[in-house]
């Protein structure tokens, strides 16, 4: 408002100009800063939505309605969610790797790529083989049920975020005969909303098994 | 936007990826996840086979319809070609014709128009949904659909209002007009903001079939442990609103993200128009409060589906855990509801008053603080659930405290009007009304803010007087004001401005016969959402339904002024015929694919109307004395 | 240019029908609005509007006359257009509004605040109520269930009765809980609402001032039969207090002893569509 220029004369209808400039076209910059306040404001959101969970978890567990908050013997098993939380853990780096293999070199970020898939992928299964050897079900009580729906939203969740990570993996074995290896725009900003994501993932396992 | 028509046959080109084969293969989807959904069995599923209600299996039918309605429109080629290894492209095919309207299409004024349209669908029967209610009131006891299928309106009416009309502003007129007016050519996320409004179309096809399954009986609000126990129609409550938020999400997220990157060189923050302002904090609280919204029906679904016990407090959970979730998404909701409406009115009234926005600054000040306080407010909706009583003070200072910025949004329309000269034409007459309606609803809401006064109209019918006066005196209003603002140039055909006076006149004086009524009722005694009522009310209630029928006809007077002038006339609206200085009234109509030519450069804000004052008035003519 | 002080002319005509219509709207209206005077709670509630209507109808009159002043005086008709005067902002106008409204925001919030201390205005506080009555109380319990209101005494041997007695001029704790689903305690002329949720003891306190009789609503979605959810309850003397609950207590007995023993909370099975 203080560069605010008012026409001096009251008959001027408009000066809102059209003119000739150069900086039409998009920019890979452009690309790259629409992507990461996008996964900004995407991460918020991914926030907001495991806010209600860890909500949940500590309004019932100070109500404990009808004492039947956690009754004895609701434990997940402790082995898997250590694998679970180590499996996110390792992938982010590995990622995280990727995206500054690619950033400073321009090639080489698919093995890391490829790696940070398979241990996202392997986490998903884990959380999946879990739940058939859990000694509860999704019916007993406040933190079953906590337990069941944040990890099962969890993982549809980090399926969605690995897409990105699938992406970035699956362009490296395109580029492979190529010279310039085209590294994917947006990399760095995935890279860090997977991080973002799998850190969620291991402070739910905090939460849960260990809180 | 000069597509070529394709040349060949109707049956042809109905084959690829369309809105046709998505509600095929929609339809297909459904009865895939419905028989998967039989499929399943495991202990804690074991109930439904004493009953023919298998929940998952309607969810399960709900979640693969959706997914073959959008791989039917399209929307996985992009994604799985990237999985495949292609590069980003933005060179997606736009294909000319109508046959765009019914597809996935990233060109934002396709969106608009999409949008417009298949809102417009909806609010038309929420509306009906309404006229339906008030028939059942003309008589304090049930004559005409009974107590179940009351309540399945009253729950359609309000989820379809709440729901459908999050987007109405910024469905429509967001995606359309805000890249024009900050001088881009795309949204930030095309694919996406087509994805915005299929979510939403999905969702209200969803939630209309919640009529073969029985209908619910909850309200738009859907309290547990309500909810545990409602009929099987509520599986398409949960999903309607569901992926009305995830629409609301990543509506909010492209909305920021293309205001933040794409303007043109020289809009600077303090250039932004005030619609934009609007569009963008109704975008933040999209994204900050949809996903609590969608994570508290998720977990419904998880109590229905598998038997978890969130919010059963016999079994470990809590009712509260969903009011206050509910409450923590639903308080910015309603604001995300009346925030838009503070940018159209803002934005249109220097046209009409022929001055520049009065007080640009306080205004976006009035907007941001109205959407950051929005979520410190949640639990006056709680003030006699017995919730944390030793904080309803706070509650109560920081509701009445969102009057301190609502003023001055109040303040910069007066500012705007003082000496002015002021051009009666149809959307201003909206915008007038809608400070009248507004100020209304905003000084009913300090009584419901003030706990003792609460208490008194809590969950009556002054509750209803009170949102309808802020949302659909805030929101409809500012809704047809945009509609008859921006239609010349979405159409290039201006709406008939005589019928739209009679419209505009109609719908205000019986929206307020309707409503101000209302908190008279509630005074007296009426609770939300009852079927029944003491006889000593008739007259009174008997005068609503009279005024809501007329409200309702004058809806069908907006209809027949929109068949009359864009299918019977066709007259051509002038370039610019409000002449406005903002950016979009300067681009051709119908404005080209890529929007502008040339790169604006942007070197004011778009309020420079008006003569500056002149320093030192001129002295009265002295009177001459006449010649001969 | 003879431009007449617009300003002053709002000012007067502001003034003018503020002084006519505050009095009115205060001392002639607003006495006679629901929920009345009859019981502490409804009278709390009652100054608390009136005290709103008096500051809300100045307010609405300057908006109103403002509006319609401009609307009328600096209209245009036809075309071409006029352009008014560029005035883009003028601090010494919106400082004192922000000043203003905050003040009245922080007026109204203290105000209803000394209200709600009041035994918290007859609204449902939860079972740690902030204000509370102090000396003597009669405990009243209000099970709500889908669809009927239900009242225990635990002072006279927790008899259930269907029906709500309250003597006159004493104060009254309702304990509102309900067995199923959310449903709200609502008795206008009494002037309490609380809602009633299952597994949580909901305390709202009222002081009857007249004997009199008053309807009973559910206000909150119940269910299918939500509209049906409505009874009457008597406010009656003391010794008429005294015979009607020692009556309950004889005729009742046989039941009692089945009910299960008083407690602030019941948790019966929950009620699963399905279950």
């Amino acid at each position: 408002m203080s560069d605010l220029t008012i026409p001096s004369d009251g008959s001027e209808m408009s000066d809102l100009t059209l003119r000739e400039s150069d900086v039409y076209a998009e920019t890979p910059e452009l690309h790259e800063r629409i992507d990461r306040i996008g996964f900004w404001l995407v991460g918020g959101a991914t926030v907001m939505f495991f806010f209600s969970f860890v909500f949940a978890y500590f309004y019932l567990r100070s109500l404990d309605s009808n004492g039947l908050w956690r009754p004895a013997g609701v434990d997940p098993p402790t082995a898997y969610g250590i694998l679970i939380a180590a499996a996110l853990a390792l992938s982010a780096l590995a990622f995280l790797y990727a995206a500054r293999v690619a950033r400073q070199r321009g090639r080489g970020w698919g093995l890391p790529s490829g790696v940070a898939l398979l241990l996202g992928l392997f986490a998903c299964v884990a959380q999946a083989v879990e739940y058939a050897h859990i000694p509860f079900g999704p019916q007993s009580g406040g933190y079953a049920s906590v337990f069941f729906g944040w990890t099962v939203f969890y993982v549809v969740i980090a399926l969605i975020s690995l897409y990105r990570v699938e992406v970035a993996f699956a362009a490296a074995l395109r580029a492979r005969g190529e010279e310039d290896g085209a590294v994917p725009e947006g990399l760095t900003p995935a890279a860090v909303y997977w991080a973002f994501v799998a850190g969620l993932g291991v402070l739910s396992w905090i939460i849960l098994y260990l809180v | 936007m000069t597509g070529t028509v394709s040349a060949r046959p109707l049956w042809r080109r109905l084959i690829g990826f369309n809105l046709l084969w998505g509600i095929v293969l929609g339809i297909v989807g459904f009865y895939f996840g419905w028989w998967l959904g039989h499929q399943i069995h495991a202990e804690s599923l074991s109930f439904f086979e004493s009953t023919n209600q298998n929940d998952v299996a309607l969810m399960l039918g709900y979640v693969f319809a959706l997914v073959g309605f959008l791989v039917g429109l399209g929307f996985l080629n992009y994604p799985l070609s990237r999985m495949r290894g292609h590069r980003a492209t933005q060179a997606e095919k736009e294909e000319g014709g109508v046959g765009r309207y019914f597809t996935l299409c990233t060109d934002h004024k396709v969106v608009g128009i999409q949008y417009l349209v298949g809102i417009g669908f909806f609010f038309f029967i929420g509306g009906m949904n309404a006229m339906l209610i008030r028939a059942e009131l003309l008589r304090p006891s049930p004559q005409l659909f009974g107590a179940g299928n009351y309540l399945t309106l009253v729950g359609l009416h309000g989820t379809m209002m709440m729901g459908i009309m999050t987007s109405g502003i910024l469905g429509p007129f967001a995606n359309y007009f805000l890249p024009l007016m900050i001088g881009a050519r795309r949204m930030a996320f095309p694919r996406v903001e087509s994805l915005t409004f299929w979510l939403l179309m999905a969702a209200g096809a969803i939630l209309m079939t919640t009529l073969l399954f029985g209908g619910f009986p909850t309200g738009w609000t859907g309290y547990a442990p309500l909810n545990d126990e409602a009929n099987y129609g509520f599986d398409s409550y949960i999903f309607f609103f569901a992926l009305v938020g995830l629409s609301m999400t990543l509506l909010g997220v492209n909305m920021i993200v293309t205001t933040i990157t794409m303007r043109a060189p020289g809009l600077t923050w303090g250039r932004l128009p005030i619609f934009c302002w609007g569009a963008i904090s109704t975008a933040l609280l999209m994204v900050l409060a949809a996903p609590v919204l969608i994570a508290a029906l998720l977990m419904v679904a998880f109590d229905r589906g598998v038997q978890t016990s969130f919010f059963l407090s016999s079994a470990g959970g809590s009712p509260y855990l969903f009011q206050n979730l509910f409450w923590f998404f639903g308080h910015p909701e309603v604001y995300l509801l009346a925030l838009p409406g503070f940018g159209i009115v803002l934005e249109l009234l220097p046209v009409f008053a022929r001055k520049p926005l009065w007080g640009y600054r306080i205004a976006v000040a009035g907007i941001v603080g109205v959407a950051l306080l929005s979520f410190f407010v949640w639990q006056h909706h709680l003030f006699v659930s017995g919730l944390n009583s030793s904080l309803r003070p706070f509650y109560m200072f920081s509701t009445e405290a969102i009057s301190v910025p609502t003023g001055l949004i109040f303040l910069c329309g007066m500012g705007t009007l003082w000496r002015a000269k002021i051009r009666y034409r149809v959307p201003m007459l909206f915008c007038l009304a809608w400070f009248f309606n507004f100020f209304i609803g905003g000084a009913s809401g300090v009584f419901l803010s003030d706990v003792p006064s609460d208490v008194a109209t809590h969950g009556s019918f002054f509750v209803m007087a009170h949102f309808h006066y802020t949302i659909m005196g805030g929101l409809v209003f500012a809704f047809f004001a945009a509609i008859y603002y921006w239609v010349p140039k979405m159409f290039g055909i201006a709406l008939n401005e005589r019928l739209g006076k009679i419209h505009f006149w109609t719908m205000f004086i019986s929206f307020n016969s309707t409503f101000a009524p209302l908190f008279a009722l509630g005074l007296m005694g009426m609770p939300r959402r009852v079927v029944t009522y003491p006889s000593n009310l008739q007259p009174l209630n008997d005068w609503v339904s009279v005024s809501a029928f007329v409200l309702g006809a004058s809806m069908l007077l907006f209809l027949a002024n929109v068949v009359y002038s864009l299918v019977i006339v066709r007259k051509p609206a002038p370039a610019n015929p409000w002449d406005s200085h903002s950016l979009e009234w300067q681009t051709p109509t119908p404005v080209p694919l890529e929007n502008f030519d040339r790169q604006p450069v942007i070197d004011s804000d778009p309020y420079d109307y008006g003569v500056p004052p002149v320093p030192v008035p001129l002295p009265p003519p002295a009177e001459a004395p006449a010649p001969g | 240019m003879n431009e007449p002080n617009h300003m002053r002319r709002i000012a007067i005509i502001w003034f003018a029908l503020s002084v006519i219509l505050t009095p009115i709207v205060v001392a002639v209206i607003a006495p006679t609005l629901p929920p009345g005077d009859a019981t502490s709670a409804a009278d709390n509630q009652l100054s608390d509007d009136t005290l709103l209507l008096g500051i809300v109808t100045p307010i609405a009159v300057a908006m109103i006359v403002y509006f319609a002043y401009t609307m009328i005086v600096f209209r245009r008709r036809g075309e071409p257009t006029e352009e008014g005067p560029a005035t883009r902002d003028n601090r010494a106008v919106h400082i004192p509004w922000l000043v203003g409204t905050t003040a009245i925001v922080l007026f109204l919030a203290t105000f209803g605040t000394v209200e709600l201390a009041d035994a918290g205005a007859g609204g449902g506080e939860g079972p740690e109520p902030a204000f509370k009555m102090t000396g003597d109380v009669l405990p009243v319990q209000v099970i709500a269930q889908q669809w009927e209101f239900t009242y225990r005494y635990p002072t006279y041997g927790g008899v259930e009765t269907a029906h709500l007695e309250l003597p006159v001029d004493k104060n009254v704790e309702f304990h509102v809980t309900s067995l199923d689903v959310i449903h709200s305690f609502w008795a206008p002329r009494l002037g309490v609402k609380a809602d009633a949720n299952p597994g949580v003891d909901n305390v709202a306190f009222v002081k009857p001032w007249q004997e009199m009789s008053f309807d009973i609503r559910c206000s909150e979605l119940c269910g299918l039969w939500h509209g049906y959810m409505f009874d009457t309850g008597q406010v009656v003397s003391e010794s008429a207090f005294e015979e009607w609950i020692h009556e309950q207590q004889r005729t009742f007995a046989p039941a009692t002893k089945f009910l299960p023993k008083y407690s602030t909370q019941y948790f019966p099975e929950p009620e699963r569509r399905a279950g």
